[in-house]
């Protein structure tokens, strides 16, 4: 179990603002920080993984005190039972995938649990190139292995999927889902997308202006998801920035949805489509 | 065989200035002539002793450059050339030693004074290496509380020693270390480091085993460029290390005095081994940065 009482001044783009949050993490649980960019969910993840020391604070991780900032009490990142997953993934450019996971091992660590990560998330093919020839969804399972590497208690992932398509990030949760369980994690994930919190956290906190704004089980803060329905597809109508709006008919009702990328999308007009309306 | 070329090939092989060159063309000539023998039906054992009557040298021009460029010079040269790459390199090893914690230090610190250093480091590019010379000059000699303070306690003198000269050199030279390894430091992203923090790794471990290697670029053009830098100096050597043969006399202070007293085919062998080093060591680095970069874009 965590404990966490983290009180720091935040720099976003609209102004100054102060992170002051106080929480409590259960061991096996799954955390989902979401909220508007500039909240605090990085900031809170840097001082959680201790690459940031708050103004005050005291975080206590079972029965070890990691940070208590009145009694000068701070663990460094290296002393805290950690893992971390960068949004850019962060890893060494100058290493192989294998010599990148072998560079987490701690000194007399057993090689096995390489082995085991390697299949969890399965990089046997990859093992002897570069991060540069890795696609995105690649050097993001490379980053969550080696993040795993050194055992943590507790993982920590930035907005470890934003920047992968969707076919990805599905697969990818799912080997995120998978590490969770096996390696009896707790976990806290920043994320944007609603559908990864429902289907991944067991509860979420969203954060703004540094404060706590809600927090609960993603069902009750997103709504359940509603059953899919299906519609009419109508037409296209572009917009001026090049993206455009789908209007369909559900049920009597002309509705409009707006479209990234139309291309993608071989609709014609009068084809029936499924839509699901989300709260 | 026309006795008036030999004449005057003979006569070109004893004129020594700027030598390299014109070696070059005097094997030329001779084996020109010596084809022309062939082809009008000489036999190719009589070359060797045709050679030999007519006092030329035998073999072709690489192996024959080196032994009459090099036998010219004295060991005065060699000693001065000695001198002045094991200067180079002394300083360079030190440079290394201090540049890149400070390197280190002044690309992560959030330290107020920060600024105050960071200018104090890059005072000897913007200063004329006399004024650095000057007081590392005041500071140092047997007159002053520290060089008295030196000589009395622990018996060093740095005024007109070698120990001087690579003081001075660190001195001079830092800044050449210090920016480019401290740019390739900021260049690289912070996650990196904080990446390597996070799976348990101690600074130490951090700065040998991820940062160093990310930047060995940098790491390789601060070597090259205090080694360089140190061969090349003039003004500090000049005030500190004055004209000391096997002590101080390095090459730059060499060809000076070798001008002033007129005698130009003696400077330019230490002016045109300077150059032929110079190029080397550069093309040797723009080819490497050029693989490092095709690499990391691969």
């Amino acid at each position: 179990m965590i404990q966490a009482d983290i009180s720091h001044p935040l720099h976003t783009a609209s102004g100054r603002g102060k992170l002051e949050l106080a929480f409590q993490l259960h061991q096996g649980e799954l955390l989902a920080l979401s909220g508007p960019s500039g909240g605090g969910k990085t900031t809170l993840l840097r001082i959680l993984a201790g690459l940031l020391v708050p103004q005050q604070g005291k975080i206590q991780f079972q029965d070890q005190l990691w940070l208590d900032t009145s009694a000068r009490i701070r663990l460094r990142p290296q002393e805290r039972q950690v893992g971390m997953v960068f949004q850019d993934y962060a890893l060494f450019p100058h290493m192989t995938v294998a010599q990148n996971l072998r560079y987490a091992l701690p000194k007399g660590g057993r090689h096995t649990i390489i082995d085991e990560l390697v299949q969890t998330v399965e990089l046997e093919e990859l093992l002897h190139r570069y991060p540069q020839q890795l696609s995105g969804g690649q050097q993001q399972r490379v980053a969550l292995a080696r993040a795993l590497v050194r055992r943590p208690s507790l993982l920590l992932l930035d907005e470890p999927l934003s920047a992968l398509d969707s076919p990805m990030r599905a697969r990818l949760q799912d080997y995120i889902l998978h590490a969770h369980r096996t390696f009896e994690l707790t976990t806290v994930l920043v994320s944007h997308d609603y559908q990864e919190i429902r289907k991944m956290a067991h509860r979420m906190i969203r954060l703004e202006n540094g404060r706590i704004a809600e927090e609960g089980a993603p069902e009750t803060l997103l709504g359940k998801r509603s059953p899919r329905t299906p519609a009419e597809f109508l037409r296209f109508e572009p917009l001026h920035d090049g993206r455009c709006i789908a209007w369909l008919r559900l049920e009597d009702q002309e509705i409009s949805i707006p479209i990234l990328d139309k291309e993608k999308l071989h609709w014609t007009p009068g084809q029936k489509v499924w839509v699901r309306i989300d709260g | 065989m026309p006795l008036t070329a030999v004449f005057f090939l003979k006569r070109e092989f004893t004129l020594d200035l700027c030598p390299l060159p014109h070696y070059f063309l005097f094997f030329k000539k001779i084996a020109f002539l010596e084809n022309n023998m062939l082809r009008r039906g000489a036999c190719p054992a009589f070359l060797p002793r045709f050679r030999k009557r007519n006092h030329l040298p035998q073999g072709n021009f690489l192996c024959v450059m080196v032994t009459p460029y090099f036998s010219s010079m004295d060991a005065l040269f060699w000693e001065t050339m000695g001198l002045t790459f094991r200067l180079a390199g002394i300083t360079t090893a030190c440079l290394l030693l201090i540049g890149i914690p400070v390197a280190y230090f002044l690309a992560y610190t959030r330290h107020p004074l920060k600024p105050f250093l960071e200018a104090l480091v890059s005072l000897p590019l913007f200063l004329p290496p006399t004024v650095i010379g000057f007081y590392l000059l005041l500071a140092f000699s047997p007159n002053s509380a520290l060089g008295a303070w030196l000589q009395e306690h622990l018996n060093i003198r740095l005024v007109f020693t070698f120990g001087g000269l690579v003081l001075g050199s660190i001195v001079y030279s830092l800044p050449f270390m210090v920016q480019p390894v401290q740019s390739g430091f900021e260049h690289l992203p912070l996650n990196l480091k904080e990446a390597s923090y996070t799976l348990g790794k101690s600074r130490m471990e951090t700065l040998f085993r991820v940062l160093l290697p990310n930047v060995k670029a940098s790491l390789l053009s601060g070597i090259v460029l205090s080694f360089a830098h140190t061969v090349g100096e003039f003004g500090v050597v000049l005030m500190i290390g004055g004209n000391v043969p096997g002590v101080t006399r390095v090459a730059s202070i060499a060809i000076y005095d070798e001008v002033e007293a007129l005698r130009y085919a003696k400077a330019n062998e230490y002016a045109l081994t300077l150059v032929a080093f110079t190029l080397v060591i550069l093309i040797a680095v723009y080819s490497f940065n050029r693989r490092h970069h095709n690499r990391l874009r691969a």
